[in-house]
């Protein structure tokens, strides 16, 4: 079994939702990129929803454990750094990326797409040099559908 | 490691917006320790004030020198039927507290003057205009351009509204848009041509919003366009507007460099004050 750092504890055994995210949300913030929570949190509505959540923040889940009634859950603290609009949802990047980049993020190749950045087409020539940044409006458009 | 120490019911309370990602507690702190000073304990005021203090501003400032009267009512959410002949700042100041007993809430009973006006912004970071006249509101314009302090223009009338944010030094100010205050008798204050009062809500609640994006430093403010906002149409209309080189007092030459005479002050024709 592999062996952790705990750098913080929480029990949120007696939160119900939505503080027993928002506790664990908090601690993560203080805790630098890398590190490791220890969450104690009940069967049942905590253990369904807190690890989502956390994973829907950046954050990775590194072990849950089933002890009694209760679980233990260790998080190691991830960082979404750009947020930004594509295709009209919310999506959350880990870092800032050239617009080639998230194209392939998608899994998809760059000569397939037409980019629209901030409502205006971006030339295919730009893709490589145009980095995407928090607070950007990305639409991806498929370009080729039918060929 | 970076402070983040909240008291259990500030969890609690504020636990709705903590979990949004672009708020988070950092942004919280944020907030709490953001300085708002609402001019003008009315229509516009009463809305975005409610919803400052309930998100958690740390101090909000009101001023406004009248008392309330019972036409008010109608849309001055802060004052209720038993605050009728209180000072506006009273009753304001009451609610605020009983919403959210974290925040300061300091309370001016005084009106705006090119004497005082400096000296009630300067502890502030951010200045919402609720204001029931054109000369002061130019005036807390001119003084908030020039104290590089950060400027939410609303305005209603009838069945439209419009708010910018004017920050200085990145976008337009009121002057750009309008040079001079509109000469007296030209444009019908609220008693004369009335006003839905939920039009008052919807551009105070606008105003706030922006107060809270400034502190929290997120998404895009209301710089360089302003939202006109028709009720009757239920369309929201989006008007660029650009910083004027030319303007008198955040343009190349500013030909105001300090507050000046601004004219009466008072409803444009009846003498009865009353704030939008």
């Amino acid at each position: 079994m592999e062996d952790y750092t705990i750098k913080a504890m929480l029990d949120i055994t007696h939160d119900i939702c939505p503080v027993t995210f928002v506790k664990t949300k908090l601690k993560l913030e203080q805790l630098q990129k890398g590190e490791i929570l220890e969450v104690t949190l009940n069967s049942g509505e905590a253990i369904k929803n807190v690890p989502r959540s956390v994973e829907g923040e950046g954050h990775r889940i590194v072990l849950v454990e089933k002890i009694g009634s209760k679980y233990r859950l260790l998080i190691e603290k991830g960082e979404y750094e750009v947020i930004i609009t594509l295709n009209g949802e919310k999506e959350f990047l880990t870092k800032e990326h050239t617009v080639t980049e998230l194209i392939r993020e998608y899994g998809l190749s760059p000569d397939m797409v037409s980019v629209g950045l901030n409502g205006t087409i971006l030339l295919r020539e730009a893709f490589e040099n145009t980095i995407i940044k928090s607070g950007d409006s990305v639409d991806l458009l498929f370009a080729d559908i039918g060929k | 490691m970076l402070c983040l120490d909240f008291t259990e019911e500030q969890i609690i309370r504020y636990s709705r917006q903590i979990v949004l990602p672009e708020v988070g507690g950092t942004g919280q702190k944020k907030i709490n320790e953001g300085r708002v000073l609402i001019a003008g304990a009315g229509g516009l005021g009463s809305p975005a004030a409610f919803y400052l203090a309930a998100a958690g501003v740390g101090t909000i400032g009101i001023i406004d020198y009248d008392v309330v009267d019972i036409s008010n009512l109608q849309r001055q959410i802060l004052h209720t039927t038993k605050d009728i002949g209180r000072p506006k700042v009273d009753s304001a100041r009451e609610k605020l507290i009983s919403l959210n007993p974290e925040c300061n809430v300091v309370s001016y009973r005084e009106r705006l003057t090119t004497n005082n006006i400096n000296e009630f912004i300067k502890d502030y970071d951010v200045i919402v205009d609720g204001v029931d006249n054109f000369p002061t509101r130019f005036m807390v314009n001119d003084a908030c351009v020039m104290a590089g302090k950060v400027f939410i223009h609303g305005g209603v009338l009838g069945f439209v509204g419009q708010t910018f944010t004017v920050v200085p030094g990145k976008g337009p100010c009121l002057r750009c848009i309008l040079r001079e205050p509109p000469p007296p008798g030209s444009v019908p204050s609220c008693s004369e041509a009335g006003v839905l009062g939920v039009l008052a809500g919807i551009i105070g609640v606008i105003q706030a919003t922006e107060v809270l994006k400034y502190l929290l430093g997120k998404g895009d403010l209301l710089v360089g366009r302003l939202i006109a906002y028709n009720a009757l149409e239920m369309k929201f209309k989006e008007i660029q507007v650009k910083k004027d080189p030319d303007c008198p007092v955040c343009g190349d030459n500013p030909v105001i460099t300090g507050v000046e005479n601004y004219g009466p002050t008072g409803c444009a024709v009846k003498e009865r004050r009353e704030s939008y």
